[in-house]
């Protein structure tokens, strides 16, 4: 534990060393969601609300899912790093180490300049919110960040499937990036608003539409996406993000042994 | 089979990578084939608690997977190995509390914080408790020579001062056992000197065993009386520096100067002279002409004022018995 | 006997970039991936039929095109960075024209080496969701000549971002927003053709819509002479006042550099 915090600590440190260009990225990361946020007000400036749900709901559904992101890269950047670190060999030096190769990769690094990201999602969270005139109770606070929890594991898996690739080869990464970044890309609108493959994909293989916009729905007390579901059942769905890390933790053992068993 | 508990040993220790080749791009998905080298074949060697031995050969010959399958980074192919009782690749984290590592080419310290705060990580990770480390890290740091430094991160260092750090980040933990990967690579004389120095206190004073990997035989024949030299995965020699040296070493070079003048006698037999400025060299083969009679014949040519016997490069003793042992 | 050296610089980056075809399929892969996403969100969307097929047509274009955005030159970059650039600076030739041309033929070797297979990949999606022919046969020709403009002025920007990055020594922060920039106001988040009117006619002439935005507009309605040359008009001004910016700021480090030693 005493390993965990220190960590954290020195990845602020090292945050704090390049503090103009620490700035400049996080404007750029304010930039990037702010692109999106824009791309999103402009649909609903040009077309009103997006199918049955309305300007401010949509802009929560973006929120919601941007928060989430964020701060799971924020936590894990290592992963995000890991191709690098098998080229240069530093993982190497993470197994003669006492400790669990997983927990030594994901605190390798943390993003601190996500925090512009935050900035932006936390900001159409709120705007959102008021302008729903949204009643929040105990109940809806804690399904949220239940479910952003959950949400959280699940993308926090992803990148760790994105860091077991790396095991096999270091070059075709970019297409893990279709689950991750595409899955916020996606995510950032309620799933109904897609049809075939694209729904089912992010629903029943990454299952983002149940662990995050489903009790979102709820919070937004709209009954419509959970197709006559009792709304007190998706409070089990955010459980599926850490299980869906637990598996790929799984694979990406394997991908350890099949390392150093092969030593690429 | 039952290992002795102390020191490193290995038995039959086997490796071998194989690599997937083939075409480049989206074709290279289809139609490979493996292809298998040699990392280690068979190797078997004892090294006892507080030996300096040193790993020499050539680029590629199985010194770096050596290193790797001991510190438990590779899973060996067949073979047992020990270190202080432990299977390092049944055992990493075990294993990894024993052992110091340092790869010359790769720093394992973060590269932009101070390098204080990479120990206190260090630290946490090796689970030292804190009082134990403060006295660790003082020793340390007035051995190395870090004092000044423990405010700065690694990237602002020279190279020196950052192999120093590295050092220090890898004996935290009071390792029994160092591996060092080619540490003086890139370093200059004086950082290789002191680098000699430690290593060498540090073996004596806490008994530490030190496997060293190194191009540099300076550095090799300043700390390893004992070498294993390896090539195509194989162990090739296993015994002292200077005895495999001599093997190699056929060739004796006399210098000297005289006062005035020298008449020489007639040369024994397969002897050279040369003459280089107000100097004499001489160069012979000792299997063949005895060391006492060239020396004879020297002093009946006149008054010597300055004699140095050199011997051949040490670098060029290595490329010949790589050349002997088909490793070029 | 200069212009030789040119092309053989033009050839050897065009070399250098295509060895990276592994990486350009998962980038096409990727790039598909969240074509699609768009096309089916605005499948949703807009009602109107025509409105989205141009839409989605629009969306396939700058997915097309999007690798041109960012400098293929990132070796260079990291020359600048690690201070290797007095090497470059040896050479008898124009420093800015040299890194005009590695630029351009990087950017034409990665869409070509984009273009087929993403093309084939698009047949896979049904009729209603795939790119549309242009118009007719001028509109492709006004498109392709647009597009060449449209491409060095991007790589004005990227040469801009590379002489301030040989001030600053920065890397990530002002290349990564610069793009972001480029993606957003150049259309490749969301078309410009969709925004409200009021925005879109100040947006269409901005410098970023000068690069992939105006040749697109191209591709969906034929111009008439006088349009077509208002709009390529606009691209030029652009194209010129940036590639003055480039090559001053350019000149400037240059000199910098000869004084300095580095």
């Amino acid at each position: 534990m005493r390993y965990v915090v220190q960590a954290v600590r020195m990845n602020l440190r090292r945050a704090a060393q390049y503090r103009s260009s620490f700035l400049l990225q996080t404007i750029a990361q304010l930039i990037m969601t702010g692109g999106d946020l824009w791309a999103v007000l402009m649909l609903l400036e040009r077309f009103g609300g997006m199918g049955h749900w309305g300007r401010y709901e949509i802009l929560f559904f973006f929120g919601a899912m941007h928060l989430v992101f964020s701060f799971t890269e924020i936590a894990d950047r290592g992963l995000g790093r890991f191709s690098s670190m098998i080229r240069t060999g530093s993982f190497d030096t993470v197994l003669v180490r006492p400790r669990g190769a997983l927990l030594q990769v994901m605190l390798a690094e943390m993003d601190p300049r996500r925090i512009g990201s935050i900035l932006v999602a936390l900001t159409s969270l709120i705007v959102a919110s008021r302008g729903l005139a949204l009643r929040w109770t105990a109940a809806k606070i804690l399904l949220l960040l239940w479910s952003a929890m959950g949400t959280g594991c699940l993308m926090m898996g992803l990148f760790l499937l994105e860091a077991v690739v790396c095991f096999f080869s270091v070059q075709s990464i970019e297409i893990v990036n279709v689950l991750t970044y595409g899955g916020r890309q996606v995510c950032q609108y309620p799933m109904d608003l897609y049809t075939g493959w694209i729904r089912t994909l992010f629903t029943a293989v990454v299952p983002i539409a149940l662990c995050l916009q489903m009790p979102v729905s709820v919070i937004l007390e709209r009954q419509e996406m959970l197709a006559g579901m009792q709304p007190g059942w998706v409070w089990a769905f955010p459980l599926l993000g850490p299980c869906v890390f637990g598996l790929i933790a799984l694979i990406w053992m394997a991908g350890v042994r099949h390392y150093r068993s092969t030593g690429t | 089979m039952q290992l002795p508990e102390s020191g490193i040993h290995v038995q039959g220790l086997t490796k071998r990578y194989r690599r997937s080749e083939g075409g480049k791009g989206l074709l290279g998905l289809f139609g490979r084939k493996t292809v298998q080298t040699d990392g280690l074949i068979d190797a078997n060697f004892g090294i006892r608690r507080g030996e300096i031995v040193g790993l020499l050969g050539p680029n590629g010959a199985g010194k770096s997977t050596t290193v790797k399958l001991l510190t438990g980074i590779l899973t060996p192919d067949g073979g047992d190995c020990t270190v202080e009782g432990i299977v390092p690749w049944k055992q990493r984290k075990r294993n990894a509390v024993q052992i110091g590592v340092v790869f010359g080419q790769r720093m394992q310290l973060w590269w932009d914080v101070p390098i204080l705060d990479s120990f206190r990580l260090l630290r946490d990770i090796y689970a030292i408790p804190g009082e134990r480390w403060k006295k660790r890290l003082d020793e340390l740091t007035e051995a190395l020579d870090l004092g000044e430094l423990l405010s700065v991160p690694i990237r602002q260092m020279s190279l020196g001062q950052r192999m120093r750090a590295e050092l220090c980040g890898s004996l935290l933990h009071e390792p029994s056992t160092l591996f060092l990967d080619e540490p003086t690579i890139g370093l200059d004389a004086v950082s290789k000197l002191r680098l000699r120095e430690f290593l060498k206190s540090e073996n004596e004073k806490r008994g530490t065993t030190v496997l060293l990997t190194t191009h540099d035989m300076a550095d090799m024949q300043a700390l390893c009386p004992r070498v294993l030299v390896l090539g195509h995965g194989r162990l090739l020699y296993d015994g002292a520096l200077n005895t495999l040296l001599r093997r190699y070493d056929s060739q004796h070079r006399v210098r000297c100067s005289f006062a005035g003048e020298p008449a020489f006698g007639e040369a024994p037999r397969g002897l050279t002279v040369k003459a280089q400025e107000s100097e004499w060299e001489i160069v012979f083969q000792p299997d063949q002409i005895p060391v006492d009679e060239v020396l004879r014949w020297l002093l009946a040519a006149g008054q010597v004022r300055e004699m140095t016997l050199t011997e051949q490069p040490v670098d060029e003793l290595v490329a010949e018995m790589y050349a002997d042992l088909h490793l070029t | 006997m200069r212009l030789k050296a040119y092309w053989t610089a033009f050839a050897v980056q065009a070399k250098q970039i295509s060895r990276y075809r592994a990486a350009a399929f998962g980038g096409m892969v990727t790039q598909a991936f969240f074509g699609t996403m768009l096309v089916a969100l605005y499948d949703t969307l807009i009602g109107d039929r025509t409105l989205f097929r141009e839409t989605v047509t629009y969306v396939w274009i700058q997915q097309i095109f999007f690798r041109a955005f960012f400098t293929s030159d990132t070796e260079f970059n990291e020359q600048i960075i690690q201070g290797a650039v007095c090497y470059t600076l040896l050479r008898p030739v124009d420093l800015h024209l040299w890194c005009v041309i590695r630029e351009m033929a990087g950017k034409i070797v990665n869409v070509l080496m984009r273009l087929v297979p993403m093309v084939l990949l698009l047949f896979l999606l049904p009729e209603a969701w795939r790119i549309r022919p242009p118009e007719s046969t001028l509109g492709l020709v006004q498109f392709t000549v647009s597009l060449g403009v449209g491409f060095l002025s991007i790589a004005q920007i990227n040469l801009i971002v590379s002489a301030v990055l040989m001030r600053t020594m920065d890397n990530k922060g002002i290349t990564a927003m610069i793009n972001l920039i480029m993606m957003i106001l150049g259309g490749n988040i969301i078309p410009l053709t969709i925004v409200p009117e009021r925005i879109q006619t100040l947006l269409r002439y901005q410098p970023f819509a000068q690069m992939l935005d105006a040749p697109i507009r191209m591709y969906l309605h034929t111009m008439s002479a006088p349009e077509w040359l208002l709009s390529l008009g606009i691209q030029l001004f652009w194209l010129a006042a940036m590639g003055c910016l480039s090559r001053g700021l350019w000149s400037r480090n240059i000199r910098r550099i000869e004084l300095q030693g580095g």
